[in-house]
């Protein structure tokens, strides 16, 4: 690839090049470096005019109190199961859903889509009221949506199962009995839930609760999961990533005897690698950031919030106590940055190949 | 057997897979827009009461009339427009029903001029209330008057929508005398007629919602202006800053992919945490970042967050209110959040638009003698079009919805500057308020609005796309 266009000669305009990026890349740190500055001086050095630089540099006792304060552990593992959870359950199913639209066609394919394409124009300030109702369980009974999440749960673990026994069978390149393993398998994690709710009773009764919720959502995990995990754009994502692939490949696998599952999980996927951490990090991110739903549902006395709804008490409480706020933005940040310095070469590259088709 | 191989046969195998991620689209993102119409239609507070019909409504958007006539008006603003750019040919030959068209929109907003000039005049002239019609008139249009404020708004705003009226209905009748080739009627049919229903479109809304600021929910109203502010603003800043990041992106440079990392970085950090260090950061005391700049260039420290004074104000010393003022220095602190955090993510995707533009074109743009500056309005903006019409239309819906970073920008003000409130703020707090059957009807008056803003989009740029969005 080392051809002459591929090397760098120096031009008059890219001093303009420089100095356009080089204010935008400085615009977009400067809040980050700033963050981290106040998070390390003390709250006197905070509120005086003159200071630029702290003295000595508080930040790990900053972030303790924003950590011991603002009750952060129990946020910081709500946050964990929640984005955990709404991050596999999209991914999974909007990878299957983007397939379906992509590379099978059925009845009732367009109107679906359209369907979707109308759904990416919603906006939040719509649905939060209904969506509030009906997980209050005002519209429809709770049972509905209990039964709903069982469904999904056991779809996901499925198919979980049915991927990692093709992988294991690929690469170890042995025939296996991909089918009756993945139901034994579904079968056995059931079973080892029922055992260990039977034996920790404690460990029952939160899994009962959280999995069939008699009346209402409110205070539940569920609440925080389940609404996200169906995502227009995570499918349209998907489905412009598919898209792409050539048709040689499944008329290749068709003559080889493959169905769309087997096809999916054995060439797709592995071919979309990037498509998959892309939206990976973007339901990470969204469910991450998830604000006005967390603040709404978790109402009781001891509240499930996740770390972003922790910010807010730790802000209410400590008004102006610059530095602690400072380290509690500073620990809901991290891990996002983290994930996203993992993954930006892909990030960038394939979000720009989805946004110009 | 014959079931299971028919329920996983060629046709129903794509339902299988699209199966759960549609059914979790329809659950939690389509049916709620139809509970929302359900509930708008009932006193629901917090548990479902009595039918109300289209109470809330009524509510909000003050009388039937103004309300009705904001999205007609709408919905006419894009007819004109879309009429207006018609190819001189293409409807020449329903041009009769064209005209008579027109001349029934004209007299059905004219009616509604002639009914709103008479309430400004009564709100004038007090002695006209003398006789009896107009008093019964009087009572029957302003039994929602909330005292001395709005008379006065009454009058202001009267004054003000009258004279863009008039402006508008001169200027109109100026370019028809002028500049209409009589006798080539037909042709310009469309133009003069599109030109009509604008002209007339523009003053019926600015009178509807004139009416409306009046009788209905202001403050609603009011969030309604902002988000407004706030969407136009941001989208428009943020796409031509990101068109200038791709163009320093463009050409491969040293060291690009840190820019790339760096400049991309703020669309992914959660805006929570974001948005509480912008608020340090533009804190009104002395200490905060930019009145520390600003007190280093010799500036005296300044509100930002809390300021509550129009742009208009701020910048010219003209005391305009609601949609003359331009948005509250607040407002435009929050805009720059908005703008900062979404300016990378519009500048990757004009990236990929600008690369896919094939290179031979610009080399024989430079061989005819063309300037950058004409290879760039003649080549790269048409081609880049459908992308900016994407961002555009995204940034939009985004924006309309942009909660996170306001609300928490909003709530360090102490929830005082309420030009901060947005439309889906406004909803929250009627929601956690208690009053469903209201947020509801809140909600699905936004989602008409977006559906108006969208369909404007797609019709005003649908003849100058060369692509299949």
């Amino acid at each position: 690839m080392a051809n002459n266009e591929d090397a760098y000669r120096f031009e008059a305009g890219d001093l303009l090049r420089y100095a356009i990026l080089g204010l935008a890349g400085f615009l977009s740190l400067v809040p980050f470096v700033y963050m981290l500055l106040l998070s390390g001086m003390s709250q006197y050095e905070a509120i005086n005019a003159s200071t630029w630089w702290p003295e000595t540099f508080l930040i790990f006792e900053n972030l303790e109190t924003a950590w011991a304060y603002g009750r952060f552990w129990l946020y910081a593992i709500n946050t964990v199961v929640v984005t955990l959870f709404s991050t596999l359950g999209q991914v999974v199913f909007c990878a299957l859903a983007g397939y379906a639209f992509a590379a099978i066609s059925f009845r009732g394919k367009r109107l679906s889509f359209l369907l979707l394409l109308i759904t990416l124009m919603v906006p939040e300030a719509v649905l939060i009221t209904p969506t509030f109702t009906v997980i209050k369980g005002q519209i429809f009974g709770i049972s509905v949506l209990n039964i709903m999440t069982l469904m999904l749960i056991a779809t996901a673990v499925t198919l979980l199962l049915y991927a990692l026994l093709s992988v294991v069978a690929t690469l170890t390149a042995r025939q296996i009995l991909i089918w009756p393993l993945t139901f034994a398998g579904l079968l056995a994690f059931m079973g080892m839930l029922t055992i260990a709710g039977v034996v920790n009773a404690d460990f029952g009764t939160v899994l009962a609760d959280e999995l069939w919720p008699p009346k209402t959502l409110l205070n539940t995990y569920q609440v925080m999961i389940l609404p996200i995990i169906g995502n227009a754009y995570s499918i349209f994502l998907f489905r412009q990533f598919f898209i792409q692939l050539p048709d040689e490949l499944w008329q290749a696998a068709k003559l080889d005897g493959a169905n769309h599952l087997q096809y999916f999980v054995r060439v797709v996927v592995p071919l979309s690698v990037p498509a998959f951490s892309t939206i990976g990090v973007l339901a990470f991110i969204w469910s991450w950031n998830s604000y006005a739903w967390p603040i709404l549902t978790q109402t009781g006395a001891d509240p499930n919030y996740t770390l972003s709804v922790g910010l807010r008490e730790l802000s209410n409480d400590y008004i102006s106590h610059i530095p602690a706020q400072m380290a509690g933005a500073l620990i809901v940040v991290l891990p996002v940055l983290i994930a996203y310095s993992i993954a930006v070469r892909q990030f960038t590259d394939s979000l720009a190949r989805v946004g110009i088709k | 057997m014959t079931l299971i191989s028919r329920l996983f046969s060629k046709g129903t195998i794509g339902w299988w897979f699209a199966g759960p991620g549609l059914l979790m689209l329809i659950m939690w993102q389509i049916a709620p827009i139809l509970i929302a119409g359900f509930m708008s239609v009932h006193r629901w507070k917090p548990i479902r009461d009595r039918f109300l019909g289209l109470e809330h409504y009524a509510d909000l958007l003050g009388e039937w009339g103004p309300g009705v006539m904001f999205f007609t008006c709408l919905a006419l603003l894009i007819g004109g427009v879309w009429l207006f750019n018609q190819p001189a040919r293409a409807l020449t030959e329903g041009f009769r029903r064209n005209l008579l068209g027109g001349l029934l929109l004209i007299a059905a907003a004219g009616s509604l001029w002639a009914r709103n000039f008479l309430v400004d005049a009564i709100a004038r002239f007090p002695e006209l209330t003398e006789k009896r019609e107009i008093r019964d008139f009087k009572r029957a249009t302003f039994e929602n008057w909330r005292g001395e404020e709005s008379e006065q708004l009454l009058l202001v705003g009267g004054a003000a929508h009258q004279f863009l009226l008039h402006a508008g209905l001169l200027v109109a009748l100026a370019g028809l005398i002028l500049f209409l080739p009589w006798k080539r009627l037909t042709r310009w049919v469309n133009r003069v007629v599109g030109l009509a229903v604008l002209v007339l479109a523009c003053s019926a809304l600015a009178l509807a919602w004139h009416r409306m600021i009046i009788a209905g929910n202001e403050d609603f109203l009011a969030s309604l202006i902002s988000t407004l502010f706030y969407s136009v603003g941001v989208v428009f800043i943020q796409i031509s800053l990101g068109l200038i990041i791709a163009f320093g992106l463009y050409r491969r440079l040293r060291g690009d992919g840190l820019f790339r990392y760096l400049i991309f970085l703020p669309y992914i950090t959660p805006a929570v945490a974001m948005a509480t260090v912008f608020s340090v950061i533009f804190r009104e005391r002395s200490s905060g970042l930019i009145n520390r700049i600003l007190g280093q260039l010799g500036i005296s420290p300044m509100q930002w967050l809390t300021n509550e004074t129009p742009i208009m104000q701020a910048l010219f010393g003209l005391e305009w209110v609601g949609l003359a003022g331009g948005p509250t220095i607040g407002l435009i602190t929050v805009m720059m959040f908005g703008i900062w955090s979404y300016t990378g993510y519009n500048a990757v995707i004009l990236l990929a638009g600008l690369t896919a533009v094939p290179k031979d074109l610009y080399e024989a743009a430079e061989i005819d003698g063309a300037s950058r500056w004409q290879s760039f309005t003649r080549i790269t903006f048409p081609l880049l079009s459908p992308v900016i019409f994407f961002l555009a239309l995204t940034g939009l819906i985004g924006t309309f919805q942009a909660f996170n970073h306001t609300f928490v920008m909003f709530e360090q003000t102490g929830g005082r500057n309420e030009s901060l409130i947005v439309a889906s703020i406004f909803v929250f707090q009627e929601l956690r308020s208690g009053d469903f059957g209201e947020a509801a009807a809140m909600g699905v008056l936004l989602f008409f609005l977006i559906l108006l803003i969208t369909a404007a989009q797609f019709i005003l740029a649908g003849r100058r796309l060369n692509s299949d969005l």
